[in-house]
């Protein structure tokens, strides 16, 4: 009776464990968006974990149009300023894609195989829509919010 | 609690002790005395108590520069020479009042040039002389003892001024990613976006030439000026500031011609308006408007193995 009683508790304790660890893993899945914005301190980050808005960042890359005119390596300039926002997937409502920069209209979209394409998002929603929560999240001020739309 | 509990409790303190101590110091070490270990000490000082036992050491190396290790071994009264451990190991017999006799040190990994130098307090001499690079020091025969020891170890180092070579800096991945400008323009590969002073201990507290340069200074750099011909080996760095939000580094190659890394982007010798880098200070840096001044730091050839404490 009592190895069933201890049986028992190690069960429940083990259980809670795995519970614990799969909430923490939840939480943490969503978009890694860091604003690529200085040179010396490290960049502004935030994560977006709403459902609504990744689906909505999804349909939007989804409708983008392929920039075939684009042969650079990267739409990221080796620049000091603004140098675009990179946005790293741990969701599972984007399932194929591990990452994208977005700079102004340019659009760098990679999948989980690290094929990369280049997309173009003619009125800056992406970018205008990554700034705007930035915003909200507190990660950057207005002034850095101005110098991304005013830096070419 | 048990003992069992408190022995475990006892090594988890003491391993947090030996985790810090390890920061500030090239050679650490300490001696088994009297049936306890004493205090660690570093670079020079006395590890035992003269007139008392000496039946172990522990003796570990930290360096920032290079994978090296140390290896050491002791002369145990009645058991002669020890195997060779390293790395803090124990080397010596705790426990049954057996003395050491003699120890060799020597250095794993070590460039030419790099010497581990140490002397042993014999009971009847007192301080024998300095030995160096796996010599005995003490006597090493049954009757003669060593009381304590004392360990310097000299880094070699040659300072050199690296050629532009950005594909190092550039592999879209880890180094790119976690080098930030203070990296590339130190030359020196961290993987922690390094920052102004978090090495020296005096980080920057706002974004200003003041506060930067300080933290810089902190961090082993000199200041110079423009017209300044850099000394032998030494790497000429400038430091620039976006007001009240970031500062930028930039570095002259062996060419001449400057280079720098914005963030976490690649490393190029552009500036903003796209024109090769003569002059930092006249370059288009975009928001970064005011120029702090020049510095200098001591680089290498290669890339990312610049030997500044930068962190």
């Amino acid at each position: 009776m009592k190895h069933f009683t201890i049986f028992t508790v190690v069960l429940f304790l083990i259980a809670g464990v795995t519970m614990n660890a799969q909430n923490t893993v939840k939480q943490e899945k969503g978009l890694k968006v860091t604003i690529m914005i200085f040179s010396g301190r490290p960049d502004p980050t935030f994560t977006i974990t709403d459902e609504s808005i990744i689906t909505k960042i999804k349909d939007s890359l989804g409708k983008m149009p392929k920039n075939e005119k684009f042969n650079g390596e990267t739409v990221s300039p080796a620049a000091l300023g603004y140098k675009g926002i990179l946005v790293e997937n741990s969701s599972d409502l984007i399932p194929d894609m591990d990452s994208f920069v977005v700079h102004h209209s340019k659009v760098e979209f990679k999948n989980k195989s690290a094929v990369k394409n280049f997309l173009e998002d003619y009125a800056y929603e992406l970018q205008d829509l990554l700034v705007r929560l930035a915003l909200e999240k507190g990660a950057i001020d207005m002034n850095l919010a101005d110098h991304i739309k005013n830096q070419k | 609690m048990s003992l069992k509990k408190v022995i475990f409790v006892i090594s988890l303190l003491g391993l947090l002790f030996i985790g810090s101590s390890l920061e500030a110091y090239d050679v650490t070490y300490r001696a088994y005395v009297g049936g306890a270990w004493q205090a660690w000490v570093s670079d020079g000082q006395t590890a035992g108590t003269i007139g008392s036992r000496l039946e172990a050491v522990q003796i570990t190396l930290n360096s920032s520069y290079l994978p090296v290790d140390v290896e050491y071994r002791t002369y145990v009264s009645g058991s002669g020479w020890q195997a060779w451990v390293s790395s803090g190991a124990t080397s010596g017999i705790i426990g049954q009042n057996k003395q050491l006799g003699g120890i060799e040190i020597r250095l794993l990994n070590a460039a030419a040039g790099n010497t581990i130098k140490y002397r042993a307090y014999d009971s009847k001499d007192g301080w024998l002389p300095w030995v160096t690079n796996g010599q005995t020091a003490g006597y090493a025969t049954k009757a003669k003892k060593i009381q304590a020891i004392e360990i310097k170890y000299f880094q070699t180092i040659i300072c050199s001024t690296p050629p532009y070579y950005p594909d190092y800096w550039n592999d879209r991945s880890i180094i790119q990613k976690n080098n930030n400008c203070y990296n590339y323009s130190n030359n020196k590969r961290t993987d922690t976006f390094a920052q102004p002073g978090r090495a020296g201990g005096d980080m920057y507290s706002s974004i200003d030439c003041i506060e930067v340069t300080n933290g810089a200074i902190a961090d082993g750099l000199i200041p110079t000026t423009a017209s300044e011909i850099p000394p032998p080996g030494k790497t000429k760095i400038a430091m620039v500031i976006w007001p009240d939000t970031d500062y930028h580094w930039y570095r002259q190659d062996s060419d001449g011609y400057w280079t720098h890394k914005p963030g976490q982007t690649a490393a190029t010798n552009l500036d903003n308006s796209g024109n090769i880098i003569t002059n930092p200070e006249t370059a288009d840096r975009g928001g970064y408007t005011i120029f702090c001044g020049y510095f200098l730091t001591c680089s290498d050839v290669n890339q990312g193995e610049g030997y500044a404490n930068i962190r």
